[in-house]
């Protein structure tokens, strides 16, 4: 069973995804949908605001990712852009400006878990935990 | 079913879901009725802000303010200072009854109060308010979300249908998880409330092409006679300008005021009723379930007076005025106003409803919106739903069950007891709402001012041991009667024995909170007087002298307090008092356009815009440098239980009689209320 402490930071995670994830989403849909590229870059935006918002929760609360976050994360990430390159691929009215939502937004989360992995755990130490988890 | 119902039922479903399982979750950490009632007195300070803020300012500013903006026009949107005024109340009594509930182990207020006043009275008339506040106000908060799924849903789903579900949702969650759950699902709430509102101003302010064509659409309707008020007696368009500081007419119903309702009297009685929500006994729950007082100056500060003001001062400004120019009102589209149509018409001809009407239209083009934003709108309206119907079931299970029924009745009792009185209380609201729309309307009115009434008793108990028991309550009786017969219950109950008042609502524009204001207080300084010493003053000196231990002001910010008070003062007088009505020209003339106005805006909303700022200081020097809502001196204590001396036998049958009679009474007045109110 989950004590205080630990309802507490699952809640926190939760409400912060709820916020800027759904908003998030709905902004990029929105762009993507309008051909607004400020919207669909607002979105993405929103979604690294959460990113570093759970980034300040784990500190607050004094861990990292949970393994089933990290496994939802790398989830929900590769279905977006399997998602992408799959309507870039096949749906012919996939214009220019959902291109450039969609690289830009994907590229800056790359940024910014690559920034909060060298940040954390150090340059060599990024590697190396890639490397360890790779030939255990 | 088009593609933004579908959105809207899933996003709602969801959203449900995510409160059913905080209950769930809530629920294993539930042991004893303490763990029930009050989690335990164990909320962190960041859950407390987040769930609070969402708590005072919940569904009645997400879909009220805007909508009464759009209405009365910046006249009513100085009460976007409810910002600053509602935690205004908390500043000056939230830290304290925290450190009474700690010190004494309270669980309810009406143990409190029984306590410091050795009344039992004291404790029968805070159940009153409490239920007051309870039944009537959900009533009215499930009656909006009704609505607003029905409107949304394009009239799928029923507005009956709507309430019945989100009240067997909120029972579920509430029931199951108690006071934990509340304030679990609170804090997001409290962000969704916040972002929905931010989120429709934003879609607003592009609808309108910035503040410069909005301004432009002002100014047209500053050198008109366009609006419900028509013009004041200095001519202004009464959308732009306060309608004097006072004027001395019968009532509404009886007599109409000159350029709208909104004067500078009926901000500042407004604005008390508002210092109600925190001063109503459900509140002072919030303050025994927190673990410290760390969270209240944030909550008063940043999250009330900076985040939501701003949200208010800008955004509901915006979406209020600017429905004028989207479509909503035909007059002014037909007078050329119009920035564009984007709004219905029929938003202007159901104002109680515009924010529905700007989900609708903004899920035309994003119909994922259109869930995402009625999630955003219900959460708000449920906040305060599940904490009023959480906090009464504490009441009624506490100080009415254990109290006087069952006094032995151990942990798990009480929580069943409990876990009756939400569905009971959920359950009177819903027939409320569904079948008594007149009488929910009626009572609702009373909520607010009835909250406010308690001020002197929270007074007597925080700062002043010189009011005394018998001061505060004939005070408090005489405050609630006055509330009454200022209201249109009170109309409605004389008109039925046959006597007709004089006045109608609010008369001389006053609010029904002041005129209760007025009376309870002149009473309780006059018996107060007539009643001082004895050795009831003792046992108010134990509370007092604990109080200055723990949260006296420090020797060096003595010097700071007369100018805290000065300023403070000076705030009410020029934000929300008779200073108000200089704002409406100070800054250039509401019909002298943009170009006279000096800082671009029209003079009101820009003295609105300063006063907000002045306010968020104001708050903030009373809170952290005045040490008002400040971590208390030293160690507090915990783990106290709060054991009231037990009722004499005799005194407990004599009490039986008197609940039997009690509960036939108010059988006999619920009757009554039928027959007279009943549709």
């Amino acid at each position: 069973m989950l004590t205080i402490r630990q309802t507490e930071r699952r809640l926190a995670v939760i409400a912060n995804w709820g916020l800027f994830g759904t908003f998030g989403l709905g902004l990029i849909l929105s762009g993507v949908n309008g051909g607004t590229i400020a919207l669909g870059l607002l979105g993405f935006a929103l979604i690294l605001v959460g990113f570093i918002a759970q980034v300040i929760i784990n500190q607050v609360y004094g861990r990292g990712f949970t393994p089933g976050e990290v496994a939802l994360g790398f989830i929900g990430f590769g279905i977006a852009v399997l998602g992408f390159v799959a309507s870039w691929i096949f749906d012919p009215t996939f214009g220019t400006t959902d291109i450039v939502v969609g690289l830009s937004g994907f590229a800056a989360i790359i940024v910014a878990f690559l920034v909060y992995l060298v940040t954390r755990y150090g340059l060599k130490g990024s590697f190396s935990m890639f490397h360890h988890r790779g030939r255990h | 079913m088009s593609e933004s119902v579908i959105w809207l039922l899933a996003c709602v479903g969801a959203y449900w879901a995510y409160c059913v399982y905080w209950g769930a979750a809530s629920a294993r950490l539930v042991g004893t009725a303490n763990d029930y009632f009050l989690a335990d007195r164990g909320i962190s300070p960041w859950i407390f802000v987040l769930a609070a803020t969402a708590t005072s300012f919940s569904g009645w500013i997400f879909l009220g303010h805007p909508a009464f903006i759009f209405e009365d026009g910046f006249s009513f949107a100085e009460s976007s200072f409810a910002a600053i005024v509602i935690p205004l109340t908390g500043v000056l009594f939230l830290k304290r009854q925290w450190l009474l509930g700690k010190r004494f182990g309270y669980v309810t207020p009406g143990d409190m109060f029984a306590d410091y006043f050795g009344s039992e009275g004291m404790r029968r008339l805070t159940i009153l308010i409490a239920l007051v506040f309870s039944v009537p106000f959900l009533a009215m908060q499930l009656t909006a979300s009704g609505f607003l799924i029905q409107i949304l849903s394009e009239g799928t789903v029923d507005r009956h249908v709507a309430m019945w579900v989100m009240t067997a949702v909120l029972f579920l969650y509430v029931c199951v998880g108690g006071f934990r759950a509340v304030a679990y699902v609170g804090t997001f709430q409290g962000l969704l409330l916040a972002a929905g509102l931010a989120a429709i101003g934003l879609v607003a302010y592009g609808k309108l092409g910035g503040l410069v064509p909005f301004n432009a659409a002002l100014a047209k309707l500053g050198a008109s006679a366009l609006g419900d008020g028509g013009t004041t007696a200095a001519g202004y368009n009464a959308n732009l300008a306060i309608p004097g500081v006072v004027q001395f007419t019968a009532g509404l119903g009886q007599e109409a005021p000159v350029g709208g309702h909104w004067t500078a009297s009926m901000i500042l009685s407004y604005s008390f009723a508002l210092m109600g929500i925190q001063a109503a006994p459900a509140f002072t729950i919030w303050a025994f379930a927190c673990r410290s007082a760390k969270g209240f100056g944030i909550q008063q500060v940043w999250a009330s007076a900076a985040a939501v003001g701003v949200i208010l001062v800008f955004f509901a400004v915006l979406i209020g005025m600017g429905a004028h120019f989207l479509g909503a009102s035909p007059s002014m589209t037909e007078a050329g106003m119009a920035v564009s149509i984007w709004l219905p018409s029929t938003a202007g001809q159901d104002p109680a409803n515009l924010i529905a009407y700007y989900i609708q239209a903004i899920g035309k083009n994003d119909p994922w919106f259109t869930g995402l934003l009625a999630v955003c709108a219900l959460a708000a309206i449920q906040a305060m739903v599940a904490f009023y119907a959480s906090t009464a079931g504490t009441i009624l299970s506490r100080d009415v069950y254990k109290r006087y029924l069952n006094p032995a009745a151990g942990d798990r009792e009480l929580k069943l007891y409990g876990r009756i009185s939400v569905g009971l209380v959920l359950l009177a609201a819903l027939l409320t709402a569904s079948y008594l729309p007149r009488t929910e309307s009626e009572l609702g009115a009373l909520a607010l001012s009835f909250g406010f009434q308690l001020w002197p008793a929270l007074a007597a108990v925080c700062w002043f041991p010189w009011l005394t028991r018998q001061g505060v309550i004939v005070g408090l009786v005489f405050g609630l009667v006055a509330v009454v017969f200022t209201e249109p219950f009170g109309q409605s109950i004389s008109s039925f024995v046959g006597l007709h008042l004089p006045w109608g609502r609010w008369p001389w524009t006053i609010h029904s909170a002041a005129w209760g204001m007025f009376f309870n207080l002149v009473t309780c300084l006059i018996v107060s007087a007539l009643t001082y010493g004895g050795p009831e003053r003792a046992h108010r000196a134990r509370f007092h002298a604990y109080l200055a231990e723990k949260a006296g002001v420090a020797p060096e910010r003595r010097p700071l307090r007369a100018a805290a008070w000065a300023i403070a003062l000076a705030w009410i007088f020029f934000a929300i008092g008779p200073g108000a009505v200089w704002g409406n020209d100070l800054f250039g003339k509401p019909n002298g356009g943009p170009a006279d106005w000096g800082l671009s805006l029209p003079s009101i909303w820009a003295w609105q815009i300063l006063w907000w700022a002045l306010g968020v200081l104001m708050i903030w020097l009373l809170a952290y440098r005045m040490g008002l809502s400040t971590v208390p001196l030293g160690s507090v204590e915990f783990h106290v239980e709060h054991k009231p001396a037990p009722l004499s036998k005799a005194a407990l049958a004599s009490d039986w009689k008197n609940w039997f009679w009690g509960l036939v009474i108010a059988l006999a007045a619920l009757t009554a209320a039928h027959w007279i109110f009943g549709q």
